[in-house]
């Protein structure tokens, strides 16, 4: 079965235990505004242009959706994607981001690094969401599976649950992103409501699952004491979440943002003396150990 | 940077003496036998470049180097470290005291004439003067890092490990014994027993000089210096007089004591020779480990005073007789080592299944803490590697040990300094331009046809192989030249006395030693597989380009050829798990690894191996080598080691350790693996660090050395990011290559944890 494929990166040692080779599918139903991976974010083959190393030659400025000029100009809003510029640019300055793959291709691809993984590590599936390409990501991690290797999921949990019933069977574990508890909050940040990811976490643990709750936490969005007593109340709630992991939010998908032409996100970065006192006070409202 | 440091003009008369007497007495035996003459020179040079005890030392024996004197190398420091061997000397220093305003002209034109005899006369010189004409144009100069060429030839016996274990055992009284028995054999021919009785007399000066100390100590300790201080040193100094080391102080200062002398830089296994007496002082309750420490560091600090480079100590590893008090040492040892935080002493860790934890937790914490030391062994793989490449049985291949960079030797059984350096990229340029160094300008190595005549790929890749045998032979005739010109002009009395089977067979280090092996440093290895993918692939197979074309863009250094340089970085490259790029790594490196091993026969030596290591030649060299096909830029660094070239690897850690176990590291004598880590990985997921070095073993890979990369190196990406293309940053599950970000971010994510 073929999927669409943001990159398959290895030696990853924060998604999961060990050594990992993490698999970024491309696509996702949410928009945070906050987004780490905006490239991420569209279910299509997408451009990326890094200005800073244009050499300004000109080569591009036969682009057929005119969004190439003749001296560097770009206006990414007309990009179709089609990849005439990649091929013709000297410097690499434009980079095609996604690729079609086979789920035996992504595989082997992992198995690769399989002999990094020892008793530890394994693959992380992960986006994106990979739970949009269920019956893909099922392929995949049923594949690894049958190989032995540990395989989790990192979801931000917006998916019918027939994709995690699909996935279940092949999959060790969870990431599973909780990001604000208020829905209505939830549905202007992310652009959904938030009732779906919160029954699909219910399931999973009624299920059995493994499960990591990982928390971004955006100051001026969620950083609120009713949301840390709403990851408490989960935890209290449902046995099966072994960790709360808080994401602090960080400048860096900005960067991306500006490759894909989109303006940046406007979120500041928190300090480390926010960071440290949100874990303090998550860690008085959870029944399990909050990681940062 | 300067070489000995123990030394400075300034500690040098006017008139020279010791020189002078030294050449007198050179003269004098000259003719009289090797050894004779050499012990006689030892009387001269040794006492007068022992040096008293400074403060703070808790050992006796600084020395400094005279101009003129007998040494495994000598460094001289006018050439920027450029190595002599046996007798030396040093004509820059010499000559700097002849033109001091202070110097006499009777005295002005005695030097002058010393000099004219010594440059003659020493080793380094006779080597040359055998050269025949082939070897003197194409070795045209020993400046391999002023100079433009393919191959260089060095001087040197240096890295030798001694039997420092006999040493110990026996201490100078047991050896004078043990030579003393087998002096008894009625069949000694006459020079078996010159040789013999030179050992004698060189244990003897051994021993006088020992006593100088003595009297020397004794003399402090009546001026009022402090006995705690002086005492335990005097007491050492009359035990070692009289019989063998009987504590762990003992040990050390006779084993500083005899390198210092004998010129050695290496130690070996120092778990092992001083295990057993550093637990019997520790039970017993006569020594602490701190006290073991603090001479451990004064032990450090008389190496870094003396010589800037090597100092080699290894601990761990199969084949201890006394692995457990050797592992109760190794602690005291790299604790030592922990606190000193220099360059030196440059410690080396076996890493084999029976390792104590807490030897491995403390070289985790001294990697953690940004030293890049100790350098890990692949222990099963380094033993079964020495094994087949110098054709020795298990027993003896466990005794490995390596110096310099990583270089394999077997522990005082062998000799193996590279006496050579070779510039693969340059041996690549020289066959493009039909047998001419274009930077020189003139006639160099082969011709083998113009670019025009290499009408396929298999004909350029046949006519650069046959390139590097032609270069390959003349490096193992110079190591040949080498043994033969210190074999005929010296016993290396000190090091016979302390390697296999010197004292057995009775004869000098120069036939008597068990394995006389040789090696030679190749550079540019990946820099020359990278060159040769990208010109199959543009010159070849896509025809972008004819190969003159292309080698007169190379000689212009791409100037208005951006584009073509591009796509030449886009071409496969080592480093990245890519199949075509792995296997070109792999023919060029079988290749030159084969040719080098044949030689071995010819040369009369037990093996001839290349090491591939990573010191800073690969800059120096390439600061004489023209651009590459591979997309670098003409005069700038070659590949490093086994490594792929800096910011040629994008593919990630286990994309680029894969590629570094597809080349036959086997049929090396040692080849070195940089692994730059983030502090974070270590602080954070230690777990990931043991992994990843059990999986690099499990690959085979033969040696890691990492280094933890720091906020500098982060700065550095973004001022140089062509070299850090295979840096990562990661938070959680972002991911980005570091040099893709704009600066902007770079700048931020120095703030940042990374790995």
């Amino acid at each position: 079965m073929r999927g669409l494929i943001a990159d398959i990166l290895p030696f990853s040692v924060s998604d999961g235990p060990g050594i990992r080779t993490s698999v970024f599918f491309k696509g996702c139903p949410l928009r945070c505004a906050w987004c780490h991976n905006p490239e991420d974010q569209l279910p299509g083959r997408q451009v990326m242009v890094r200005f800073s190393a244009c050499l300004r030659c000109g080569a591009c400025s036969v682009c057929p959706g005119g969004a190439r000029g003749s001296a560097g100009e770009y206006d990414m809003t007309r990009c179709t994607g089609c990849g005439t510029c990649v091929s013709l640019c000297p410097a690499g300055a434009c980079r095609m981001h996604g690729q079609y793959m086979d789920a035996e291709e992504v595989a082997s691809r992992v198995l690769r690094d399989r002999p990094f993984f020892r008793s530890r590590g394994g693959a992380t599936l992960t986006g994106g969401e990979p739970l949009s390409q269920a019956a893909f990501a099922r392929d995949v991690a049923q594949r690894l599976h049958a190989e032995g290797v540990h395989v989790l999921v990192e979801t931000c949990g917006f998916v019918p649950w027939e994709a995690f019933q699909a996935v279940l069977p092949f999959v060790d574990g969870f990431l599973y992103d909780w990001k604000i508890t208020d829905p209505q909050a939830h549905r202007h940040w992310t652009g959904q409501d938030n009732r779906l990811i919160l029954n699909n976490l219910r399931r999973l643990d009624r299920e059995g699952a493994d499960i990591v709750l990982r928390c971004p936490v955006i100051p001026g969005v969620n950083d609120t004491q009713a949301h840390f007593r709403g990851i408490g109340q989960l935890t209290e709630e449902l046995p099966r979440i072994r960790h709360v992991d808080i994401l602090p939010y960080h400048p860096l998908g900005n960067d991306k943002r500006g490759q894909l032409g989109l303006e940046k996100d406007g979120f500041h970065a928190p300090d480390a003396a926010d960071v440290l006192s949100w874990k303090e006070q998550l860690q008085r409202l959870c029944c399990v150990p909050v990681r940062t | 940077m300067k070489g000995y440091l123990a030394w400075d003009d300034r500690h040098l008369d006017d008139a020279l003496e010791v020189e002078f007497h030294f050449t007198q007495v050179y003269q004098t035996y000259t003719g009289r036998g090797l050894a004779t003459r050499e012990a006689e020179c030892l009387r001269v040079s040794l006492p007068a470049a022992l040096r008293p005890v400074r403060e703070g030392d808790l050992l006796f024996g600084r020395r400094m180097f005279r101009p003129l004197g007998v040494a495994p190398s000598y460094w001289d420091d006018d050439t920027d470290g450029l190595d002599n061997v046996s007798f030396y000397a040093d004509i820059g220093r010499l000559e700097r005291v002849m033109n001091r305003p202070s110097q006499t002209p009777e005295n002005r034109h005695a030097i002058q004439e010393m000099v004219a005899f010594w440059r003659r006369e020493n080793v380094n010189a006779k080597v040359r003067a055998a050269y025949d004409e082939r070897m003197r144009r194409e070795m045209h100069s020993d400046l391999w890092n002023r100079e433009s060429g393919v191959i260089f030839g060095l001087y040197r016996l240096v890295f030798s490990q001694l039997d420092y274990d006999k040493l110990v055992r026996l201490g100078l009284p047991g050896l004078r014994k043990e030579v003393l028995t087998r002096a008894k054999d009625p069949d000694l021919t006459e020079s078996q027993r010159d040789f013999l009785s030179a050992l004698l007399e060189i244990i003897c000066l051994l021993t006088d000089l020992v006593a100088r100390y003595e009297k020397e100590l004794t003399a402090l300790l009546e001026l009022g210096a402090d006995p705690d201080w002086i005492q335990p040193m005097l007491d050492s100094a009359r035990r070692l007089q009289e019989g063998a080391p009987a504590c762990f102080r003992d040990a050390l200062q006779l084993v500083w004591f005899y390198s210092a002398l004998c010129g050695g830089r290496d130690f070996g296994r120092m778990d092992v020779y001083l295990g057993d007496l550093y637990a019997k002082d520790l039970d017993s309750g006569a020594m602490t480990e701190e006290e073991a420490i603090s001479l451990l560091l004064s032990f450090y600090r008389l190496m870094k005073d003396t010589d800037s480079r090597d100092g080699r100590i290894v601990v761990g590893g199969v084949g201890r007789r006394n692995s457990a008090n050797a592992d109760r040492v190794s602690l005291a040892i790299l604790k030592a080592g922990e606190r000193f935080r220099e360059l030196k002493p440059e410690f080396s860790l076996r890493i084999y299944p029976g390792l104590d934890p807490q030897v491995w937790n403390l070289a985790f914490r001294m990697l953690s803490e940004g030293m890049t030391y100790p350098l890990l062994f692949n222990d099963t793989a380094s033993v079964s590697a020495v094994r087949n490449t110098m054709h020795v049985s298990l027993e003896e291949a466990e005794q490995y040990g390596f110096f310099g960079c990583g270089e394999y030797v077997l522990g005082h059984r062998s000799m193996g300094t590279p006496n050579s350096i070779i510039n693969l990229a340059k041996a690549l340029e020289v066959t493009l331009h039909g047998g001419t160094d274009p930077v020189r300008g003139c006639s160099h190595g082969l011709d083998l046809g113009s670019p025009e005549s290499f009408t396929t790929f298999e004909q350029l890749v046949d006519a650069y192989k046959r390139q590097v045998e032609y270069f390959t032979a003349m490096a193992a005739r110079h190591q040949r030249m080498v043994y033969d010109a210190v074999k005929e002009n010296s016993a290396m009395l000190m090091m016979s006395l302390l390697m296999d089977d010197c004292v057995l067979k009775a004869q000098p280090l120069i036939p008597g030693l068990r394995y006389l092996a040789g090696t030679y440093e190749t550079y540019g290895n990946t820099t020359v597989a990278d060159s040769l993918c990208a010109i199959q692939e543009m010159v070849y197979r896509k025809k972008r380009l004819t190969l003159p074309e292309l080698v007169e863009i190379l000689d212009q250094d791409f100037e208005g050829h951006e584009d073509l340089r591009q796509e030449l970085l886009r071409c496969p490259k080592f480093g990245n798990d890519d199949h075509e790029a792995d296997e070109m790594a792999r023919m060029v490196n079988t290749h030159v690894f084969e040719t080098t091993a044949r030689q071995a026969v010819a040369q009369g030596l037990s093996s001839y191996l290349v090491v591939v290591i990573n010191n800073g030649a690969n800059v120096d060299l390439g600061r004489y080598t023209l651009a590459t096909a591979d997309g670098r830029h003409a005069f700038t660094y070659l590949s490093n080691g086994n490594n792929p070239t800096a910011g040629m690897d994008c593919c990630g850690l286990p994309a680029m350790l894969r590629s570094i176990a597809s080349t036959p590291m086997q049929l090396t004598a040692g080849t070195a693996q940089n692994l730059k880590l983030s502090r974070s990985l270590f602080t954070d997921h230690p777990d990931v660090v043991d992994d990843l070095v059990d999986t690099a073993f499990d690959l085979g890979i033969l040696s890691l050395n990492i280094s933890v990369m720091d906020r500098g190196e982060l700065e550095d990406a973004m001022v140089h990011p062509e070299k850090y293309q295979n840096l990562f940053v990661r938070v959680g599950g972002f991911s980005a290559r570091f040099v893709d970000l704009d600066p902007g971010t770079q700048a931020d994510m120095l703030t940042r944890a990374l790995y």
